[in-house]
């Protein structure tokens, strides 16, 4: 198997000797499981690899095209000159950047944001999708991560504001929902239809919330982060908009749900050593 | 939480069922029920007395020591669980949860106290 690690934001794919036939598909395979942690790009190391097939560079091009669609760097490095032929040869230059080492692919690109966004953010990603898939029975589809005002969000008529205090982050989470996602949500989860958001269903938004945030603090506090216990704050309203006070741009997770759209975002501010 | 627990032990047949919307509400309920509680399923985070505080005051009260009691929280962080293990939780339940798990947990807990 080839050995997959996370450096810089980067996928680091130490490839195997040969990439052919079913080797292909499990490299493919296991890249994809990673991808969600990708913050840069992914790099290939090529340095064993002396025989590959056209499912290797169908994999490369595939995974070429995913990655720019998703602004992300695809790097091959440590190429034999005939791999490196194969490549070109196969019109795949433009799918995958081969640079000379490590460091011109790590150097070379800028990341988009520090790493530690992505620690932060995926750990709220898996548990919102396993809070409303489980608890409200909803089919989530997880959008790309954006900063706040990159795109219009949907009009927010609820949403659940929890504080986040840490060792190493402060902030803010919220979970906001159209009326209509709302309202599908509460009806998978209770069993009925409801035609208004009333006061008994607000407090199902800090529930939701409470659950997602429960999920990943266990994850997040593995991890050492030592996050501490919050109450949610519920605000509702037509089109309402929640201000996180924090100095950093506020992250947007984007899901589609059969019930319509929500979001939810993440204002974090890493905390400084201040004497 | 307490309406979709509520409705899960409808479905499952239970029809005597008393709600309290808080720790301090349900500590009332459980003393002066009669004929008494059979089965306590209580959010580990309410307002007033939480569902950690509730459990400790029924199992410190010898006419309820042995009252079934499960605990539904999205607290499930080790030293949490070990807590409620401690004072004295028949069966804990993580949010989120499927009626079908829930279920599960009641019917187990149910059928070890009454057989």
């Amino acid at each position: 198997m080839a050995k997959i690690q996370l450096k810089d934001g980067f996928i680091v794919v130490e490839c195997e000797k040969n990439l052919v036939g079913q080797e292909c598909g499990q490299l493919y395979q296991g890249i994809q499981n990673e991808l969600k942690s990708c913050e840069a790009g992914v790099i290939l190391d090529l340095k064993s690899v002396e025989a590959v097939d056209m499912g290797f560079y169908r994999m490369l091009a595939v995974l070429g095209k995913w990655l720019r669609s998703a602004e992300k760097k695809f790097f091959g490095v440590n190429a034999s000159a005939d791999i490196a032929k194969g490549i070109r040869d196969n019109g795949l230059d433009s799918s995958i950047k081969m640079v000379a080492s490590f460091q011109a692919a790590l150097g070379g690109e800028p990341k988009a944001r520090p790493s530690i966004d992505v620690e932060f953010v995926n750990p709220f990603v898996d548990s919102t999708i396993k809070t409303l898939s489980t608890q409200c029975n909803l089919q989530i589809l997880p959008g790309k991560p954006r900063l706040k005002g990159a795109e219009g969000e949907p009009p927010v008529a609820i949403a659940g504001v929890i504080g986040l205090t840490s060792k190493a982050f402060n902030g803010s989470i919220a979970l906001c929902f159209p009326e209509k996602t709302f309202l599908g949500a509460m009806e998978g989860m209770l069993g009925e239809p409801f035609p208004e958001l009333t006061k008994d269903l607000e407090d199902g938004a800090g529930e939701l919330l409470n659950i997602i945030f429960g999920q990943a603090k266990i994850v997040l506090n593995e991890k050492g982060m030592g996050i501490e216990k919050a109450i949610p704050t519920i605000v509702t309203g037509q089109s309402i908009a929640v201000r996180h006070l924090v100095n950093r741009p506020t992250i947007v997770l984007p899901f589609e749900t059969e019930k319509g759209p929500f979001f939810i975002e993440v204002g974090i501010d890493e905390v400084t050593n201040q004497k | 939480m307490r309406k979709l627990v509520g409705k899960t032990c409808k479905d499952l047949g239970f029809t005597d069922i008393t709600e309290a919307a808080d720790g301090a509400k349900a500590w009332e309920a459980i003393m002066n029920a009669t004929p008494p509680i059979g089965l306590v399923v209580s959010d580990w985070n309410m307002p007033n007395s939480t569902g950690i505080d509730l459990l400790k005051r029924v199992r410190a009260d010898s006419r309820f020591q042995a009252m079934p009691f499960v605990l539904v929280t999205a607290e499930a962080e080790a030293h949490q669980v070990k807590e409620a293990l401690t004072a004295g939780v028949d069966n804990y339940v993580v949010k989120p949860f499927t009626p079908a798990s829930l279920k599960e947990k009641l019917e187990a807990v149910y059928k070890k106290k009454f057989g």
